[in-house]
Protein backbone atom coordinates (compact mmCIF):
# COMPACT_ATOMS: atom_id res chain seq x y z
CA UNK A 1 0.00 0.00 0.00
CA UNK A 2 2.71 2.60 1.02
CA UNK A 3 4.72 3.80 -1.94
CA UNK A 4 8.18 5.37 -1.87
CA UNK A 5 9.29 8.70 -2.31
CA UNK A 6 12.46 9.37 -1.00
CA UNK A 7 14.08 7.36 1.55
CA UNK A 8 12.72 9.40 4.85
CA UNK A 9 9.27 10.04 3.11
CA UNK A 10 6.83 7.59 2.20
CA UNK A 11 2.45 8.05 0.70
CA UNK A 12 0.22 5.85 2.25
CA UNK A 13 -3.40 5.18 2.10
CA UNK A 14 -5.75 4.07 5.05
CA UNK A 15 -9.11 2.83 4.43
CA UNK A 16 -12.32 4.81 6.68
CA UNK A 17 -12.52 3.01 10.25
CA UNK A 18 -9.08 1.91 10.47
CA UNK A 19 -6.71 3.61 12.46
CA UNK A 20 -3.68 5.48 11.70
CA UNK A 21 -2.26 5.90 15.39
CA UNK A 22 -3.29 3.31 18.35
CA UNK A 23 -2.85 4.97 21.84
CA UNK A 24 -0.10 3.43 24.10
CA UNK A 25 1.52 2.29 21.37
CA UNK A 26 5.59 3.49 20.88
CA UNK A 27 5.90 5.88 18.32
CA UNK A 28 8.52 4.36 15.91
CA UNK A 29 9.39 7.75 14.95
CA UNK A 30 7.60 8.31 12.70
CA UNK A 31 5.06 11.68 12.16
CA UNK A 32 2.09 11.87 9.50
CA UNK A 33 0.97 14.35 7.49
CA UNK A 34 -2.65 14.12 6.46
CA UNK A 35 -3.22 15.08 2.33
CA UNK A 36 -6.60 14.18 1.59
CA UNK A 37 -9.77 13.34 4.22
CA UNK A 38 -10.84 13.40 7.56
CA UNK A 39 -10.17 11.90 11.36
CA UNK A 40 -10.68 11.66 14.40
CA UNK A 41 -8.93 12.02 17.56
CA UNK A 42 -9.70 9.81 20.43
CA UNK A 43 -8.13 10.26 23.88
CA UNK A 44 -9.14 7.22 26.45
CA UNK A 45 -11.78 6.48 23.90
CA UNK A 46 -13.37 9.52 24.06
CA UNK A 47 -13.41 12.29 20.96
CA UNK A 48 -11.74 14.86 21.37
CA UNK A 49 -11.39 16.56 18.07
CA UNK A 50 -11.70 16.04 13.91
CA UNK A 51 -9.05 17.20 11.84
CA UNK A 52 -9.78 17.22 7.96
CA UNK A 53 -6.77 20.03 7.11
CA UNK A 54 -4.71 18.65 4.78
CA UNK A 55 -0.96 19.79 6.09
CA UNK A 56 -2.13 18.90 9.25
CA UNK A 57 0.40 16.48 11.48
CA UNK A 58 0.13 13.39 13.54
CA UNK A 59 2.47 11.41 15.86
CA UNK A 60 4.79 14.67 16.54
CA UNK A 61 3.68 14.92 20.42
CA UNK A 62 5.03 10.87 21.05
CA UNK A 63 8.22 11.68 18.57
CA UNK A 64 8.91 14.83 20.19
CA UNK A 65 8.31 12.72 23.80
CA UNK A 66 9.77 9.88 23.15
CA UNK A 67 6.51 8.32 24.92
CA UNK A 68 3.70 5.74 23.60
CA UNK A 69 0.89 7.86 21.49
CA UNK A 70 -1.39 9.70 23.74
CA UNK A 71 -4.37 9.42 21.91
CA UNK A 72 -6.10 7.25 19.31
CA UNK A 73 -6.49 8.82 15.30
CA UNK A 74 -9.07 7.34 13.59
CA UNK A 75 -10.09 7.60 9.73
CA UNK A 76 -13.41 8.84 9.66
CA UNK A 77 -13.96 9.16 5.50
CA UNK A 78 -10.59 7.49 3.42
CA UNK A 79 -7.73 8.74 4.14
CA UNK A 80 -4.43 9.87 2.41
CA UNK A 81 -1.28 11.19 4.20
CA UNK A 82 2.15 11.25 4.00
CA UNK A 83 4.88 9.28 6.29
CA UNK A 84 7.70 11.41 7.79
CA UNK A 85 10.18 8.31 8.92
CA UNK A 86 12.61 9.34 11.79
CA UNK A 87 11.15 12.50 11.74
CA UNK A 88 13.50 14.24 14.26
CA UNK A 89 16.59 13.67 12.07
CA UNK A 90 14.31 15.17 9.05
CA UNK A 91 12.95 17.92 11.15
CA UNK A 92 16.59 18.85 12.79
CA UNK A 93 18.05 19.29 8.80
CA UNK A 94 14.93 21.23 8.40
CA UNK A 95 14.54 23.61 11.36
CA UNK A 96 11.87 25.58 9.59
CA UNK A 97 9.38 22.67 9.54
CA UNK A 98 10.47 22.07 13.56
CA UNK A 99 9.89 25.86 14.16
CA UNK A 100 6.20 25.49 12.60
CA UNK A 101 5.15 22.06 14.35
CA UNK A 102 6.68 24.19 17.62
CA UNK A 103 4.25 26.99 16.07
CA UNK A 104 1.19 24.56 15.88
CA UNK A 105 1.99 23.05 19.43
CA UNK A 106 1.95 26.50 20.79
CA UNK A 107 -1.54 27.25 19.00
CA UNK A 108 -2.86 23.55 20.16
CA UNK A 109 -1.73 24.23 23.78
CA UNK A 110 -3.70 28.13 23.25
CA UNK A 111 -6.58 26.31 22.16
CA UNK A 112 -6.82 24.06 24.86
CA UNK A 113 -6.21 26.30 27.62
CA UNK A 114 -8.94 28.41 26.35
CA UNK A 115 -11.23 25.67 26.99
CA UNK A 116 -10.13 24.75 29.90
CA UNK A 117 -10.82 28.09 31.23
CA UNK A 118 -14.25 28.17 29.87
CA UNK A 119 -15.15 25.62 31.16
CA UNK A 120 -13.66 26.14 34.73
CA UNK A 121 -15.64 28.97 34.19
CA UNK A 122 -18.71 27.33 33.62
CA UNK A 123 -18.32 25.34 36.44
CA UNK A 124 -17.87 28.08 38.66
CA UNK A 125 -21.49 29.91 37.73
CA UNK A 126 -22.82 26.41 37.99
CA UNK A 127 -21.50 26.37 41.32
CA UNK A 128 -22.39 29.95 42.41
CA UNK A 129 -18.92 31.00 43.25
CA UNK A 130 -18.50 34.26 43.58
CA UNK A 131 -14.82 34.24 43.20
CA UNK A 132 -12.76 32.61 40.01
CA UNK A 133 -8.92 31.73 40.35
CA UNK A 134 -7.10 34.41 38.71
CA UNK A 135 -5.40 31.66 37.12
CA UNK A 136 -6.54 28.15 37.03
CA UNK A 137 -3.24 26.83 36.37
CA UNK A 138 -1.34 28.23 39.36
CA UNK A 139 -0.56 25.25 40.85
CA UNK A 140 1.14 23.55 37.39
CA UNK A 141 4.29 25.61 37.69
CA UNK A 142 4.13 26.00 33.97
CA UNK A 143 2.77 30.00 32.97
CA UNK A 144 2.40 29.75 29.62
CA UNK A 145 3.79 33.34 28.97
CA UNK B 1 18.14 21.94 29.65
CA UNK B 2 21.62 21.94 28.49
CA UNK B 3 21.14 22.12 24.77
CA UNK B 4 19.07 25.58 24.79
CA UNK B 5 21.92 26.66 27.09
CA UNK B 6 24.64 25.80 24.88
CA UNK B 7 22.40 27.39 21.93
CA UNK B 8 21.73 30.92 24.36
CA UNK B 9 25.34 30.73 24.79
CA UNK B 10 25.28 32.99 21.47
CA UNK B 11 22.58 35.36 22.57
CA UNK B 12 23.75 38.74 24.75
CA UNK B 13 23.09 38.44 28.23
CA UNK B 14 20.71 40.56 29.91
CA UNK B 15 21.86 41.35 33.75
CA UNK B 16 18.81 42.20 36.02
CA UNK B 17 18.78 43.63 39.23
CA UNK B 18 16.17 42.89 42.04
CA UNK B 19 12.55 42.99 41.56
CA UNK B 20 13.14 44.17 37.89
CA UNK B 21 10.63 43.74 35.17
CA UNK B 22 11.80 41.06 32.23
CA UNK B 23 8.09 41.25 30.23
CA UNK B 24 5.25 43.05 30.84
CA UNK B 25 1.81 41.27 30.96
CA UNK B 26 -0.30 42.66 27.88
CA UNK B 27 2.80 43.76 25.65
CA UNK B 28 4.25 41.99 22.48
CA UNK B 29 7.99 41.88 21.94
CA UNK B 30 8.60 39.26 19.87
CA UNK B 31 11.49 38.54 21.97
CA UNK B 32 12.54 34.63 23.57
CA UNK B 33 14.33 34.87 27.03
CA UNK B 34 16.13 32.10 28.41
CA UNK B 35 17.00 32.29 31.96
CA UNK B 36 21.31 32.03 32.97
CA UNK B 37 21.05 32.01 36.24
CA UNK B 38 19.27 33.62 39.36
CA UNK B 39 15.46 33.84 40.00
CA UNK B 40 12.28 35.05 38.26
CA UNK B 41 8.14 34.97 38.95
CA UNK B 42 5.55 35.19 37.14
CA UNK B 43 2.87 37.65 38.26
CA UNK B 44 -0.70 37.78 36.55
CA UNK B 45 -3.51 40.46 37.49
CA UNK B 46 -1.44 41.74 40.30
CA UNK B 47 -0.89 37.77 41.87
CA UNK B 48 2.60 35.39 41.31
CA UNK B 49 1.01 32.26 40.05
CA UNK B 50 4.73 30.57 39.75
CA UNK B 51 8.55 31.03 40.32
CA UNK B 52 11.32 30.14 37.56
CA UNK B 53 14.53 29.58 39.22
CA UNK B 54 16.23 26.46 36.93
CA UNK B 55 18.82 27.81 34.24
CA UNK B 56 17.29 27.20 30.67
CA UNK B 57 13.61 28.22 31.54
CA UNK B 58 12.41 29.41 28.66
CA UNK B 59 10.15 32.92 28.90
CA UNK B 60 8.28 34.09 25.99
CA UNK B 61 7.87 31.21 23.85
CA UNK B 62 4.02 31.55 23.56
CA UNK B 63 3.90 34.64 22.42
CA UNK B 64 7.07 34.85 20.29
CA UNK B 65 5.67 31.62 18.44
CA UNK B 66 2.59 32.91 18.24
CA UNK B 67 2.53 36.86 17.55
CA UNK B 68 0.47 37.21 20.79
CA UNK B 69 0.99 39.58 23.79
CA UNK B 70 2.51 38.19 27.15
CA UNK B 71 0.25 36.74 28.99
CA UNK B 72 1.89 37.72 32.21
CA UNK B 73 4.22 39.81 33.91
CA UNK B 74 7.90 38.52 34.67
CA UNK B 75 10.56 40.17 37.10
CA UNK B 76 13.34 39.31 39.23
CA UNK B 77 13.06 38.13 42.97
CA UNK B 78 17.11 38.91 43.42
CA UNK B 79 17.85 39.42 40.65
CA UNK B 80 18.98 37.30 37.17
CA UNK B 81 20.93 36.59 34.18
CA UNK B 82 18.82 36.61 31.31
CA UNK B 83 20.09 35.54 27.30
CA UNK B 84 17.64 37.62 25.24
CA UNK B 85 17.04 36.98 21.52
CA UNK B 86 15.78 39.84 19.86
CA UNK B 87 14.31 38.03 16.77
CA UNK B 88 12.70 34.59 18.43
CA UNK B 89 12.27 32.87 14.76
CA UNK B 90 15.48 34.04 13.67
CA UNK B 91 17.40 32.43 16.65
CA UNK B 92 15.07 29.26 16.08
CA UNK B 93 15.95 28.90 13.11
CA UNK B 94 19.44 29.03 13.48
CA UNK B 95 19.73 26.65 16.34
CA UNK B 96 17.72 23.57 15.85
CA UNK B 97 18.46 21.89 19.10
CA UNK B 98 16.67 25.04 20.75
CA UNK B 99 13.66 24.46 18.70
CA UNK B 100 13.39 20.97 19.23
CA UNK B 101 13.80 21.48 22.79
CA UNK B 102 10.88 24.29 23.05
CA UNK B 103 9.06 22.43 20.38
CA UNK B 104 9.31 19.21 23.37
CA UNK B 105 7.98 21.55 25.76
CA UNK B 106 5.21 22.68 24.29
CA UNK B 107 4.18 19.05 23.35
CA UNK B 108 4.39 17.94 26.93
CA UNK B 109 2.57 21.36 28.08
CA UNK B 110 -0.20 19.89 25.44
CA UNK B 111 -0.08 16.66 26.78
CA UNK B 112 -0.91 17.84 30.62
CA UNK B 113 -3.53 20.31 29.40
CA UNK B 114 -5.39 17.95 26.94
CA UNK B 115 -5.56 15.38 29.35
CA UNK B 116 -7.07 17.88 32.22
CA UNK B 117 -9.63 18.36 29.25
CA UNK B 118 -10.67 15.34 28.80
CA UNK B 119 -10.37 14.64 32.49
CA UNK B 120 -12.64 17.93 32.79
CA UNK B 121 -15.27 16.99 30.45
CA UNK B 122 -15.53 13.59 31.95
CA UNK B 123 -16.69 15.16 35.37
CA UNK B 124 -18.64 17.81 33.63
CA UNK B 125 -20.63 15.22 31.80
CA UNK B 126 -21.03 13.14 35.11
CA UNK B 127 -22.32 16.30 36.90
CA UNK B 128 -24.65 16.78 33.93
CA UNK B 129 -25.99 13.30 34.58
CA UNK B 130 -26.70 14.60 38.33
CA UNK B 131 -28.61 17.30 37.69
CA UNK B 132 -30.50 15.96 35.51
CA UNK B 133 -31.12 12.92 37.54
CA UNK B 134 -31.82 15.65 40.41
CA UNK B 135 -34.47 17.09 38.37
CA UNK B 136 -36.15 13.50 37.36
CA UNK B 137 -36.29 12.44 41.11
CA UNK B 138 -37.70 16.37 41.93
CA UNK B 139 -40.47 15.76 39.84
CA UNK B 140 -41.24 12.46 41.23
CA UNK B 141 -41.84 13.63 44.41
Amino acid sequence: MAEETESWLKFDFFPAGSELIVQGRQAGGSIMVLKEGEVEVLRDGKFVSTIKQPGAIFGEMSVLLERPHSATVRAVTDVQLYVINDALKVLEAHPSWLLQIARLLAQRVNATTAQLVALKSREAADDDVLVLPTNVFSSWGDPQI
Amino acid sequence: MEQILVAAATLPVSVLGPRAVLVNEGARTGKLYILKSGDLEVVRDGSTVAAIGDPGSVIGDMSALLDLPHSATVRTRNGAEVHVADDADAFLDAHPAAARHIARLLAARLHKTTALLVDMRRQAKVREDQVMFDKIFALLE
